[in-house]
């Protein structure tokens, strides 16, 4: 079995249902057991425990109580449904404004904001319903003669569907869908405690749309959107008039404000449960047989892998390398050579997939910004020319199209577009750059059979000229005013880090083995680069 | 248990501590001193100077406003504007001020100060109750109102390189190299109050100033010959439930800081390459007045300005919890991560707290009296009885935990213990007449021996050289497996203070001169 399939299939699983079981217990029965017992003892009076008790699982199997779970628990899966379908590990890029606009209109993007849309109606519905009698629940009819019923509840549909329509916005095309660890690992219970803190409940607020510019641009549309109907149907525009009583107002913002929240604990609580760190064992008991699969669920599979699993593996991997005396254990299986045979298994699981990924990496970052450094591709052979040509006629097309105005509008190159899309996936190779620091660094002390030795030459080359690299490409282009809150995008900060990892872990190894570096088989630049490291004069 | 007894005598008048040498601290002529020093540190001897332009403390610039201020608004007016620069509690503080102005005025005036009464009976009432919004520990006041009057208030030095950071009491840092000209002046319109600053570990530049508004992180670099660093080289970092900011510490790599702030009890930890940070700890025990990271990385040591201390181990981040007789004062790590020195505010008495490696805290369940620091009257070099001791203000240990300097608060001796498995005492330097030590900091980039500089009153800055033949190696060189078996077997070794100084007895150990005398701390 692949590792990406045993990951997804007996820890990413589980995380989905865990996740979701949490946000129901959160969202859903504790809010619903709180207004059972608040009806309970405050409204009807009831202050014997036994009773109050027995009356709250009374109403808990009540049909009518029941349907009332079924329709936010349905919501919270289709949300859930959404999210574990778009989350992504690097954020996007649009080279163009083409892309842009293709990721708006493609079907996958509507079809899924759709859905939250659908979503987060329902579940506005279900909020008001819960607070206040007047409010209908929308599976129960309204009454033929009742206008302001049927006003009420397009209103507060409309709005929950607003709010969606906002959230999804900000999840597809603001990369809302980027999930990240966060620096540290504490416990679920307290980073769910501090998502619900009044000040991130206040912001989950602002950045999902429940603010009160949003709320008024929302009422404006909304009426201007309802008098042209009535207009059009010929009927009495002044009947819309009636939604502007004050009970509607108050509903409709505590719908609002409820749904933000819960939009924004959503997402934060599906984060905290998908981005756990995974503990990977470096050696399995299969490696001593040598005829094992080789796609067990080892480090260096994972390492190799794609997406949240590389992602996950890479902070595993950092965290192992990290001085930690905890991970003293797993550094030393790292460290240890293959018996019989003595060959350092392990390391070369782990270096070789770290050290791909960097020069990768690097090479990529050459190809657009200095293609003459690269070295020469091999000569095709001449049977295999035509697929290239098609490419190039598609440029060429692409290239006169530029010329007309509109077309170039779309199709011309947004700043700086294709470096930005190459840093956004920088995550893994910064803690591969960390991790193999902070391992050479160990090595020092901990590695008795010198397996690390022999590639810490290759190990500081690429790291010299990746650095050489990202520092040839100057400073980030957009600066902020520190104190402004803006932050800068998710693949400007990274670059920030890369140079910044490079950096330290680069000073780590040479503070740590001191001029022995000097001493190494390594390239005249790289040397010089060295001799400055050990200089501190690398700002 | 060892006291200020067994010092040496301190120094004489008119002489100063000019360098150890032997295991013996000398003390020459102020002039001999400074002579003495340069010659000993060579080319890595720092001046910290203040330049020709005066330096005016921070906490004076409201005086200033008020020295230009035509007053010819009406006293109504000056209540409005008060309020709307201040808020309502400077406008009540206004009212009061406005004398004849008319009946209507002097009614609103003394409700006023009564209401302003009433606000002070109740923040005192607040005060009496162990709330978390309490604020005003010693410890998270500027390091500007800490200081006593000089222009310097705090030096650090960087982890690896001849560079010392100097606060200066106007809220600027200065940085000075060994061998450059060149002081970069560290000057923002954010960086007020200054709290704590520390130099970023395996980096040649970074430098995290903890102020008011958050932590600004200065890129200095190092080959730059800029004098005023521009706001391109800063970037704030800012947790809303972390400022302003009582203390910081670096992960001892350096990719992470953890920092603590404000008056909730929150520990926020940032990385600073990504800027990303997360609250790792939200609980009750009033606001964190110190945080220090261990140097294994293993460990961080939180201290409540209420009675409490927690140590977190930083895999999961739980906690173990030790109540105290009164909030801690200061505490420092030894170089191995195993044991935390530490003073609290109204004890006179040095504690040490073991830690067993393994899995989660391991800390020992009640911390021991290491040394009694009670202030007492010991004749000098001239035979003047002179007092030293008291309260601590703050403790510093070098970079392989063999020297640790004691700076108290109502005193003005530095004490400087010899520590290792059996700390011999030593005198620390003495005081010019109505000179006080502010700081001290030990330079941490030395292959053997150590410079402790002390920041004086007066805003100078004294660097004492110390030789002695190093007998603890440095934490990078070391095995954590022979670490794990050391720790053990003197642990459960009793030492004794008529012990001579075992050389042989390798790097480990506490600084236990005493059979364990503890109890009065528990474990919950």
């Amino acid at each position: 079995m692949k590792p990406e399939d045993l990951f997804s299939s007996e820890v990413l699983l589980w995380r989905y249902v865990r996740a979701l079981a949490c946000l129901l217990l959160l969202q859903v029965v504790a809010p619903m057991a709180v207004c059972n017992l608040y009806h309970t003892v405050v409204a009807q009076r009831i202050l014997n425990p036994i009773t109050v008790t027995t009356n709250l699982l009374t109403s808990c199997i009540y049909p009518t109580k029941l349907l009332r779970l079924v329709v936010p628990a349905a919501c919270f899966v289709i949300l859930a449904r959404v999210h574990i379908k778009s989350y992504t590990v690097s954020a996007w890029v649009p080279l163009n404004r083409w892309e842009k606009w293709r990721r708006v209109l493609s079907l996958t993007v509507i079809l899924r904001s759709g859905l939250i849309m659908i979503a987060c109606a329902l579940l506005a519905n279900f909020y008001t319903s819960l607070a206040h009698p007047d409010f209908p629940f929308l599976v129960i009819p309204c009454t033929p003669g009742d206008v302001m019923c049927y006003k009420r509840k397009t209103v507060i549909i409309y709005m929950g569907a607003y709010v969606g329509y906002h959230y999804a916005y900000k999840y597809f095309m603001l990369n809302g869908n980027l999930i990240t660890p966060t620096p540290a690992h504490p416990r679920k219970l307290q980073l769910i405690k501090a998502s619900l803190s009044l000040r991130s409940t206040r912001e989950a607020c602002n950045t999902h749309g429940a603010n009160k510019l949003s709320f008024l641009c929302a009422i404006c549309i909304y009426m201007a959107a309802a008098i042209m109907i009535n207009l059009i149907y010929d009927g009495n525009w002044q009947e819309w008039l009636v939604i502007f009583d004050l009970p509607l107002m108050m509903m409709t913002l505590l719908a609002t404000v409820l749904l933000a929240i819960s939009l924004s604990l959503f997402s934060q609580v599906f984060h905290i449960f998908i981005t756990e760190p995974v503990e990977i064992p470096v050696a399995t008991a299969e490696d001593s047989n040598p005829e094992a699969e080789t796609d067990s669920w080892r480090l260096s599979n994972a390492l190799s892998s794609s997406g949240l699993l590389q992602l996950l593996a890479f902070w595993d991997l950092k965290t192992l390398a990290s001085s930690d005396p905890m991970n003293f254990a797993r550094r030393t299986q790292v460290f240890c050579i293959s018996q019989p045979g003595g060959h350092p298994r392990n390391w070369m699981g782990i270096m070789n997939p770290s050290m791909n990924l960097i020069r990768k990496f690097c090479e990529r970052l050459k190809r657009h910004n200095c293609p003459e450094d690269l070295p020469k591709p091999p000569v095709v052979p001449a049977g295999a020319a035509s697929a290239p040509t098609d490419v190039n006629k598609n440029e060429v097309l692409i290239m006169s199209l530029k010329r007309y105005p509109f077309f170039g509008y779309f199709l011309s190159d947004l700043p700086d577009a294709t470096n930005r899309s190459i840093f956004a996936e920088a995550l893994p190779v910064i803690w591969a750059v960390q991790a193999l620091g902070d391992l050479v660094t160990a090595s020092f002390t901990e590695d008795k059979f010198g397996v690390v030795q022999r590639n810490i030459p290759d190990i500081l080359m690429a790291f010299t000229q990746l650095q050489k690299v990202v520092d040839g490409l100057g400073r980030v282009t957009i600066s902020r005013r520190p104190g402004t809150g803006e932050a800068l995008p998710s693949e400007l900060q990274l670059r920030k880090a890369l140079r910044f990892s490079l950096r330290s872990a680069l000073y780590t190894v040479t503070t740590t083995f001191g001029d022995t570096v000097l001493a190494m088989p390594v390239s005249a630049e790289c040397q010089s680069k060295l001799q400055s490291y050990l200089q501190f004069k690398e700002g | 248990m060892i006291n200020l007894e067994h010092l040496h005598p301190p120094p004489g008048c008119g002489h100063v501590t000019a360098y150890e040498n032997d295991g013996r601290l000398r003390a020459l002529h102020v002039t001999e001193a400074l002579e003495t020093t340069k010659k000993w540190l060579g080319g890595q001897f720092i001046e910290v100077t203040v330049g020709q332009e005066p330096v005016r403390t921070a906490h004076s610039k409201q005086e200033a406003r008020e020295a230009f201020s035509a007053h010819t608004e009406t006293p109504w007016q000056r209540v409005m504007f008060a309020y709307y620069e201040e808020g309502w509690e400077a406008s009540l503080q206004e009212m009061i001020k406005g004398k004849d102005e008319g009946s209507l005025y002097q009614v609103a005036s003394t409700m006023a100060s009564v209401i302003l009464k009433v606000c002070g009976i109740i923040a005192k009432a607040q005060a009496l109750l162990p709330s978390p919004k309490r604020s005003g520990s010693s410890a998270n006041t500027p390091l500007v109102l800490r200081g006593s009057g000089g222009s310097i208030v705090s030096v650090a030095w960087h982890p690896h390189t001849n560079t010392l950071a100097a606060v200066f009491c106007d809220d600027t840092v200065r940085v000075f190299a060994a061998g450059r000209s060149i002081t970069p002046l560290l000057k923002h319109r954010l960086q007020k109050s200054i709290t704590h600053i520390a130099w970023m570990p395996y980096s040649a530049s970074l430098m995290a100033v903890g102020c008011e508004c958050g932590v600004l992180l200065w890129t200095l670099d190092p080959v730059n010959v800029v004098t005023r660093p521009s706001g391109s080289c800063v970037s704030l970092l800012a947790h809303p439930s972390a400022t302003p900011i009582n203390s910081l510490t670096w992960h001892p790599k350096g990719n992470l800081f953890a920092c603590v702030g404000g008056s909730n009890s929150q520990l926020v930890v940032w990385d600073v390459g990504r800027e990303a940070s997360v609250v790792v700890h939200s609980g009750t025990g009033g606001n964190i007045s110190l945080v220090l990271w261990s140097p294994d990385s293993s460990r961080l040591f939180v201290a409540y300005s209420s009675k409490i201390m927690r140590v977190f181990e930083t895999r999961s981040w739980t906690y173990e919890q030790w109540s105290l007789e009164s909030p801690i004062q200061s505490a420092v790590w030894s170089s191995l991560g195993h044991l935390l020195l530490f003073v609290t505010q109204d004890d006179p008495v040095l504690y040490y707290l073991g830690f067993i490696p393994g899995e989660g805290v391991g800390g020992t369940q009640v911390a021991a009296q290491v040394a009694d620091l009670t202030q007492t009257l010991v004749s000098d070099e001239d035979g003047e009885e002179v007092s030293v001791g008291g309260p601590v203000k703050q403790l510093a240990w070098d970079i392989r935990s063999e020297r640790l300097a004691i700076v108290f608060r109502d005193t003005e001796f530095v004490v400087l213990f010899h520590t290792h498995t059996h700390p011999t005492l030593h005198l620390a330097p003495g005081g010019e007449p109505c000179q006080v030590p502010v700081s001290v900091s030990f330079q941490k980039n030395l292959p053997n021996g150590a410079v402790l500089s002390v920041v004086w009153s007066s805003g100078q800055v004294q660097h004492i050289p110390m030789r002695y033949s190093s007998r603890e190696p440095l934490p990078s060189t070391l095995n954590t497996s022979t670490f794990n078996t050391s720790i053990r077997t003197t642990h459960n070794s009793i030492l004794n203070c008529s012990v001579p100084l075992n050389t042989s007895m390798g790097y480990a150990g506490s600084p236990v001169t005493s059979p364990l005398i503890g109890g009065i701390f528990t474990s919950p």
